[in-house]
């Protein structure tokens, strides 16, 4: 079974969530965890993951290349190229690595051979190894400037399915992008964390919009829902709207920023807190649909 | 002259001092780069308006007219083509990036026509505080955050020169293509171990791209900020700007009225690094 946390905005308390959760799944299931944050993956630092047992590079991806020598400067690539990548150079062209995708256009629009080739890139890496809690833990990390995180988060997934564990959480990057899609996609139960926003609503609700696309049922939990308790009813109007239960409403609670500076869990070190009543709560309530 | 700010880690407040800069700022134009998740438009209580579609080319296959020769199955680096029984082309839309790749190859004039496939908006509107907001966004179920975001830019730079952008989070092409040639950019940082993370990710790319860079501390007094700071004098950027953690500011953002419309004494500190920040750019 797979359960995904994802919440359409960066920043609403997230990943703080999530490591809680696994922290409490972790003692009575077999579970694999995955960061699939793949742009700025966080969570190996609130589990503690320091030693990785295992790295795995994402292949097979290509960037091109203009043999400055060879290029008569003609600029039938850079006007071709639908990523806008390839710049003047004085009086040949250059690519820009950072940003091709490895599309082909300019090598089939090039009137000369041999004059672009391709070099294979590395876009990112998929890491393994043990947490402090008794569950292993896979992180896809893309490196700077790297297309295709969806690939990678996709790769990352297939690595924790061959571990064989009753139960993979997924934390899903922010926005609705490709790597979002990739989270998303094949799991039971995604988790919509909002906080009590429009901003927040905004973005949770277009990422619904994804998740009707590929028929995902969603909960909701609501953090920090003691900040702004005037728009609770426009919050809890959202999730009736979009067929989700909430089943949780987490405090804006101190600790939490406190257990982030220690990289740990907060229900571990702070288990009577605010936060982690409402974590423990949020807990017994997705047990049911595991 | 066009000003970026970004944060790397999502939620550090890039939306919130953007919005609140390009107020004060009045004579700049906003754009929101952050085509997955625009919220700009809610934060200046403005309705969106559109003005563009952002479509990807999509191949519509014409048996009648096609050799069944399978060159653009080899061209396409998506894997979107597949060859069919007869050895004729059939589109796996969902894999199509848009890039023009099979019809540049295919040796029939017709047998490739020209479709098109939505993928994003962009809006224009006149925000309540004077200043014209662009809007970048991503249709829901669409992959292709960086061209809309190229589309975006784009059109932004053809209808003003003084633009601020609010990028996304994350290091991704999207994002060097959003600071791509800006002359300054502003990072919103907040003093945890995973704002600290994600800024190291965004100094690495402007310091590839060659950009001036300048650092704002948002929740300032909440963590440790001299990790931040020991980050910033590695990497040799100016940390321009303190926010405190204040009730003020949020409430501000809940109720989608900017701090700075306010006598309230954060909007001392906007204003502050608003002229911090010009003075940089102009430099
Ligand atoms: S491979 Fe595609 S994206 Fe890369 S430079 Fe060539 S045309 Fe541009
Ligand atoms: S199309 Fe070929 S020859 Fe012309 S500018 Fe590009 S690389 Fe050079
Ligand atoms: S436009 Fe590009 S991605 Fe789409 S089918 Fe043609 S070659 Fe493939
Ligand atoms: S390249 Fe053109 S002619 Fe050849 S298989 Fe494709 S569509 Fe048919």
């Amino acid at each position: 079974m797979q359960i995904t946390v994802s919440s359409g905005k960066g920043g609403v308390g997230k990943s703080s969530i999530t490591a809680s959760l696994l922290y409490l799944f972790g003692k009575e299931n077999d579970l694999i965890a995955v960061d699939a944050d793949a742009d700025t993956p966080n969570l190996d630092i609130l589990l503690n993951v320091k030693d990785w047992e295992g790295e795995e590079s994402l292949s097979g991806e290509r960037v091109a290349v203009i043999d400055g020598d060879r290029c008569n400067g003609c600029g039938l690539c850079a006007r071709h190229c639908p990523y806008e990548c390839i710049e003047r150079d004085g009086k040949v062209y250059r690519v820009n690595e950072v940003l091709c995708e490895g599309c082909n256009v300019c090598s089939i629009v090039c009137p000369h051979d041999f004059v672009i080739s391709f070099k294979e890139t590395i876009p990112g890496v998929i890491r393994w190894g043990k947490t402090d809690y008794d569950f292993e833990f896979v992180s896809a990390q893309l490196f700077p400037g790297r297309p295709n995180s969806g690939k990678l988060v996709f790769k990352a997934k297939k690595l924790a399915q061959s571990f064989n564990k009753d139960l993979m959480v997924v934390d899903a990057a922010a926005g609705i992008g490709c790597s979002v899609v990739a989270s998303v996609n094949g799991s039971d139960l995604v988790v919509v964390v909002v906080e009590p926003t429009e901003v927040s609503l905004s973005d949770a609700g277009r990422l619904v919009k994804v998740l009707d696309h590929f028929g995902v049922r969603r909960v909701g939990v609501v953090n920090k829902f003691d900040i702004n308790s005037d728009f609770m009813p426009v919050v809890e109007g959202f999730f009736k709207g979009v067929k989700a239960d909430i089943v949780g409403y987490v405090p804006y609670d101190k600790n939490v920023v406190n257990a982030m500076l220690q990289g740990k869990p907060a229900v571990e070190i702070f288990p009577e807190s605010l936060f982690s009543t409402a974590i423990k709560e949020i807990y017994e309530n997705l047990k049911n649909f595991v | 002259m066009i000003i970026a700010f970004s944060g790397g880690k999502g939620g550090t407040g890039k939306s919130t001092v953007s919005t609140n800069i390009t107020v004060l700022l009045e004579s700049f134009a906003l754009v929101d780069l952050d085509v997955e998740a625009p919220d700009d438009h809610i934060l200046l209580s403005t309705e969106l308006v559109k003005v563009k579609d952002v479509n990807l080319f999509q191949p519509v296959f014409n048996h009648e007219a096609c050799f069944a020769c399978g060159r653009c199955v080899d061209a396409c680096h998506d894997n979107a083509i597949i060859s069919g029984r007869d050895g004729k082309p059939i589109l796996i839309p969902e894999l199509c990036g848009g890039c023009r790749g099979c019809k540049l190859v295919c040796p029939s004039r017709e047998a490739i026509g020209e479709g098109k496939r939505l993928v994003g908006k962009i809006y224009e509107n006149l925000t309540p505080y004077g200043f014209p907001l662009i809007t970048g966004e991503l249709l829901e179920g669409e992959k292709k955050t960086y061209k809309v975001l190229l589309e975006t830019r784009k059109y932004a730079l053809s209808r003003y020169s003084d633009l601020i952008f609010d990028t996304a989070a994350g290091a991704g092409n999207s994002i060097f293509k959003a600071l791509e040639n800006v002359d300054l950019v502003v990072t919103v940082t907040e003093p945890t171990p995973f704002g600290v993370r994600d800024l190291q990710k965004i100094l690495e790319v402007t310091k590839q791209l060659e950009r001036k860079t300048v650092v704002v501390i948002n929740r300032s007094g909440t963590g440790n900020e001299s990790i931040v700071e020991n980050l910033c004098n590695k990497y040799g950027v100016k940390v321009v700007g303190r926010i405190p953690y204040s009730k003020n500011i949020i409430k501000g953002y809940f109720e989608n009225e900017p701090i700075v419309t306010t006598s309230l004494p954060e909007a001392e500190i906007f204003k502050n690094l608003k002229d911090r920040i010009l003075e940089e750019a102009c430099r």
